[in-house]
């Protein structure tokens, strides 16, 4: 085992690690390059045999890393000039490696340095990102991308996000109008499903409206839910005994008869 | 609305045909290179575009549509339908897959939810699947069979290379009691017209508004083709099926699916239809990627407003789906009372919602798939011989 210095070793792969190495832990070489501990100016380095692929190396290194973290890292051993078998590198972080899967990692990698924060930290995948394929270019998307995560959204939520942002710049062409305004997370998402699904949302407004309007007995309480492609009022009562209930089931009467009243 | 001109796909729109070297004596094989001509047909040792694994790009899928692979299934042929499963109501028959993926492009196509083979497949050993059948046949033997070619690929859009409906029409004739559905969105009928059948063979059609089928159903036949197609089918005595699936909400829907009732109604007597089904857009939601990818934004079913339903599939919002059937069959049901259309893929509550029952208890549903098939083809072998 050589043994050299960080100073002696080019940091060529500082592909921005999420997670500083351990202090407790040497950092590692390999030809010159330094694979660990980016953030460091001095101390000792182990350099790995020479003879090792830098494909089999690495995992072994870091066997967990987001997809942002391995794009960054990608752009670093390209801009090094380094030849790796990359198919190989990527089936052993479960990824295949392709045309589309390259031109993702291109595009990723050049996202702004917030995005790529949010991404990192939600740990997003490529299929949370494959409403990107439908589009040629990004630009469009990335100001309210930016703006949503300045709302700290959750992965799930965001990733939906996203994918309403790119469908309703393919079908409108332009989202200031829809989200120039928005101030928080569900604002915006209330906007974009108000524009991507209008005739359910006004369905859905509707029926929260009417729900309150109702003359619903007292001591029971109703609203408007959605279960997906399923809609309709929940109701709770909390009784004691029949007579109780008796009466909830009398004073629903009214209920149906101002739906029947207004044709529903 | 008039009859906009659709090009359908045909042979003519496939770039090439590679055919397994183990097959090469096969029928189709032999009718490949007769059809193709030379530079567009290739002996291979191996499956073509093979380093092409896992999910397919969209270019890989496009492409997946023009090339075909002739080759021997190695499996079982014979499956459930996919409407059998808990949570969906259905009308439960066997599918026989003849091949795999489509060279017609629906923006729909549930394909694009699985389909991982980068090159159109035809297997070359119908004898195999034919000899499953008969081994099905003694286990089921009091049972009536029921037989669908559609699930993976169009029953006939391909059949002119193939020729398949011929020796499945003939082998049906041997077992009468047995049905066989052909399920296509072409108008690839002439093939088999002329081969004597038993009144087992349904010829089905997918039908659509013609709008519909202009933007949504790419290199299918349009609907006159559909209905033109239907109409031979039915001069030959072949019992139809008409599937309205999937309905597609769009601006005017109604308009459409009305005008689509009129040219229906207009061609064909309910007794001439024995089976109709109607169905609405759903489809898994992994594939929507694709079908934005490889459809853009502007389809009605890639900005269809759909949620994800219990079964997990993206569907309309319930009532929208009960309103859109209710409105077809009630259009139906203006022409004359005698059409019976059933629901397919659908849950019990909008069964319960558009028609008011629950399949089982809905009279005339089990003889739609088989008492009114035999039926209908015995009435008019009746009026054939004059009686």
């Amino acid at each position: 085992m050589k043994i050299t210095h960080v100073a002696q070793c080019s940091k060529v792969l500082d592909f921005g690690p999420r997670t500083p190495w351990p202090e407790r832990l040497p950092a590692f070489g390999w030809r010159g390059l330094l694979l660990t501990g980016f953030d460091r100016e001095n101390g000792h380095v182990i350099e790995l045999d020479s003879e090792e692929l830098l494909e089999k190396i690495w995992p072994d290194i870091y066997p967990k890393l987001s997809l942002m973290e391995l794009a960054r890292f990608y752009r670093c051993v390209e801009k090094a000039g380094l030849a790796l078998e990359w198919p190989t590198f990527f089936f052993a972080y479960g990824m295949r490696f392709s045309d589309d899967f390259t031109a993702l990692l291109q595009r990723i990698v050049t996202l702004p340095a917030d995005v790529q924060r949010w991404c990192v930290q939600k740990d997003l995948s490529v299929r949370d990102l494959a409403a990107f394929k439908a589009l040629a270019d990004w630009a469009p998307i990335l100001p309210w991308w930016q703006k949503m995560v300045t709302f700290e959204p959750s992965r799930t939520e965001g990733v939906r996000a996203i994918e309403w942002m790119v469908e309703l710049f393919l079908m409108k062409g332009d989202l200031a109008p829809i989200l120039a305004d928005v101030t928080n997370f569900s604002e915006m998402v209330k906007q974009m499903r108000a524009q991507r699904f209008p005739v359910m949302d006004a369905k859905d407004q509707l029926a929260e409206r009417l729900v309150k309007e109702l003359p619903w007995p007292k001591k029971l309480e109703a609203r408007y839910v959605r279960n997906g492609d399923k809609a309709g009022f929940e109701v709770k009562l909390f009784v004691r005994n029949t007579p109780e209930l008796q009466k909830q089931i009398e004073g629903l009467q009214a209920v149906e008869s101002e739906l029947e009243r207004r044709g529903l | 609305m008039g009859f906009d001109s659709v090009t359908e796909f045909s042979l003519r729109d496939i770039d090439h045909v590679y055919i397994d070297s183990k097959v090469v004596g096969s029928s189709v094989a032999r009718r490949a290179f007769n059809l193709f001509e030379p530079s567009r047909v290739s002996i291979v040792e191996a499956e073509p575009f093979a380093d092409d694994k896992g999910e397919l790009s969209a270019l890989q899928f496009d492409r997946s549509k023009k090339n075909i692979y002739l080759t021997e299934f190695k499996g079982t042929f014979f499956k459930r339908c996919p409407g059998a499963r808990p949570g969906l109501t259905c009308c439960n028959y066997f599918v026989l897959n003849l091949g795999l993926q489509c060279n017609m492009n629906c923006s729909y196509c549930y394909l694009q939810s699985f389909i991982n083979t980068p090159v159109m497949k035809i297997y070359t050993n119908i004898e195999q699947a034919l000899n499953e059948l008969e081994v099905m046949g003694r286990d089921l033997s009091g049972e009536t069979l029921r037989v669908g070619t559609g699930e993976v690929i169009d029953s006939l859009s391909l059949d002119p290379l193939s020729l398949y409906s011929r020796e499945l029409i003939r082998f049906f004739r041997k077992y009468p009691k047995w049905k066989l559905e052909f399920k296509t969105k072409s108008s690839q009928v002439d093939q088999f017209l002329d081969v004597e059948h038993a009144g087992n063979v349904v010829v089905s059609f997918s039908m659509n508004p013609q709008n519909v089928i202009a933007s949504e159903e790419h290199g299918t036949a349009s609907l006159l083709g559909r209905l033109e197609a239907a109409a031979k089918c039915r001069d030959r005595g072949f019992p139809l099926a008409f599937h309205f699936d999937p309905m597609i909400w769009h601006d005017g829907w109604r308009e459409s699916y009305a005008q689509l009732v009129r040219e229906v109604t207009a061609r064909f007597a309910p007794h001439e239809v024995p089976i109709s089904s109607v169905g609405a857009l759903r489809f898994q939601p992994e594939q929507r990627h694709l079908m934005r990818e490889r459809f853009g934004l502007s389809s009605m079913v890639t900005s269809a407003e759909v949620v994800s339903s219990a079964d997990g599939k993206l569907r309309y919002d319930q009532s929208v789906r009960e309103e859109m059937f209710e409105f077809l069959i009630g259009e139906f049901r203006k022409h004359s009372a005698e059409w019976r259309i059933f629901l397919c893929m659908e849950t019990p509550e909008t069964w319960l919602g558009a028609v008011k029952a629950m399949p089982k208890s809905v009279v005339g549903l089990e003889q739609a798939f088989d008492g009114r098939v035999a039926r209908v083809f015995g009435a008019r072998k009746e009026i054939e011989k004059g009686i």
